[in-house]
């Protein structure tokens, strides 16, 4: 392998490794989302009552009979989930896109 | 292999190499984009559109051309023929010849006021043109038509918040091959808060008439700027109706050349005289228009209510919790 072919791997390999880097970072912080609108306080929908701390939530309550949803605890990290199907409630964690890139604003 | 054919060979793939890497960038779909004025409002234009067509060149093209168009609405003494078709299929609801009346309530300017009823009717009678209602819909009509004489990919054209999207992002580009996000603002916030967002794909064109925008308040009445031409007077026909936010569509054509189907208007005049119709009938009384005209639409109400009409609910997300989603 010639100098210059090894120039051209490296910088091949930097700029994937860097386009990879730029879609794993974090680009917001995490939300609570409720059935898929942030939530940023406590607050009941559909008979279920979900605390929400921040960052962090969880189900108090539910009218629903096996009470997964309150058993799945505090919900923390992106991604963390609770769903009361028979209430038809989910709650998670989002991490927001970069203030999601609108391609414009009608009004 | 020879070691001199094997330079050649070696020569032969670079000058290969090097012209493929040149077509790639003169007909990569760049982007590009230009603010300025046209119709009295804010234009907003970005283009994906291949780099040896050029578009600061289209995005020009563009802008000259609604300056032409515009110039051609202000001196008409008569509404284009869509806009003719929208005032009767909507029974009038949709008028272009308020421009007197519009005058004597002077809704945007220095010195608004409540007129007598006898000045009224002489406005009425006056039918004087004015384009305001449709004018910025059929200048998006006028941008798309150049944006596919120039093979553009795709665009999105902002005209104060009328929004056309053309074509489909190109795959290599940044979102690309993903659908359009157009973002709709919350009609009682802030110019910051949104109501939530559309996706859409292929040509649209989204407007909104609303009663905040442009106001003024006497006795406690709130007196906005879409005249029933029934009455003269502010529409209030369906109480509680803060905005209406039409989104209208052309069918796919194949070629820059095609033309509408016959009986087909253009998205952008239909969008924008059906949301002023839309406004002024209610939405009962519209179902019926938007739907012969294939729109969807969404009605926002003082109490945070949003009646969707048509399609509504599959292209639009609800993100702001301070509404719901009303009947149907």
């Amino acid at each position: 392998m010639k100098k210059g072919d090894a120039v051209v791997l490296a910088a091949v390999l930097l700029l994937a490794g860097a386009l990879w880097l730029a879609k794993l970072l974090p680009a917001g912080p995490p939300q609570v989302v409720i059935n898929g609108v942030p939530a940023a306080q406590s607050t009941t929908t559909n008979g279920v009552a979900v605390a929400v701390n921040g960052q962090r939530a969880r189900v108090v309550s539910s009218p629903c009979r096996d009470k997964r949803c309150v058993r799945a605890g505090w919900l923390k990290a992106p991604g963390d989930t609770a769903v009361c199907l028979p209430q038809k409630v989910i709650v998670e964690i989002r991490v927001a896109k970069k203030d999601i890139q609108f391609d414009g604003t009608a009004y | 292999m020879r070691p001199r054919k094997k330079k050649l060979l070696q020569r032969g793939a670079a000058v290969v190499f090097a012209a493929a890497a040149l077509l790639a960038i003169f007909f990569a779909p760049g982007q590009s984009g230009g603010t300025g004025f046209a119709m009295g409002s804010a234009l907003t234009q970005t283009l994906w559109i291949s780099n040896i067509r050029g578009g600061t060149q289209v995005t020009r093209q563009i802008a000259a051309a609604l300056q032409a168009l515009e110039e051609q609405l202000n001196t008409a003494q008569d509404p284009p023929a869509p806009a003719i078709e929208l005032m009767r299929a909507s029974d009038g609801a949709f008028n272009p010849y308020l421009g007197a009346l519009a005058a004597l309530w002077n809704i945007d300017g220095e010195s608004p006021r409540v007129p007598a009823r006898e000045e009224v009717a002489a406005a009425l009678q006056q039918k004087q043109h004015d384009p305001g209602a449709y004018g910025k819909g059929m200048a998006c009509d006028a941008a798309l038509a150049v944006l596919r004489q120039n093979k553009a990919r795709a665009a999105v054209i902002n005209l104060g918040g009328n929004v056309l999207t053309y074509g489909r992002k190109p795959r290599l580009w940044a979102g690309g091959g993903k659908p359009f996000i157009i973002a709709l603002r919350d009609p009682k916030g802030n110019a910051n808060d949104t109501l939530g967002v559309f996706t859409l794909e292929g040509t649209n064109f989204i407007s909104t008439s609303g009663s905040y925008e442009k106001y003024f308040t006497r006795g406690g009445v709130r007196y906005h700027h879409i005249f029933d031409a029934a009455t003269g007077y502010p529409s209030r026909r369906d109480p509680g109706l803060v905005s209406v936010t039409v989104v209208t569509r052309n069918p796919e054509q194949e070629t820059a050349k095609q033309s509408l189907p016959a009986g087909v208007l253009p998205a952008g005049v239909a969008g924008d005289a059906l949301s002023t119709a839309c406004f002024v009938l209610g939405y009962a009384q519209s179902r019926a228009l938007l739907a012969s005209h294939g729109a969807d639409a969404l009605f926002i109400y003082e109490d945070g209510s949003i009646k969707p009409v048509g399609q509504a609910k599959k292209i639009f997300t609800l993100t702001n919790s301070s509404y719901h989603w009303g009947l149907a």
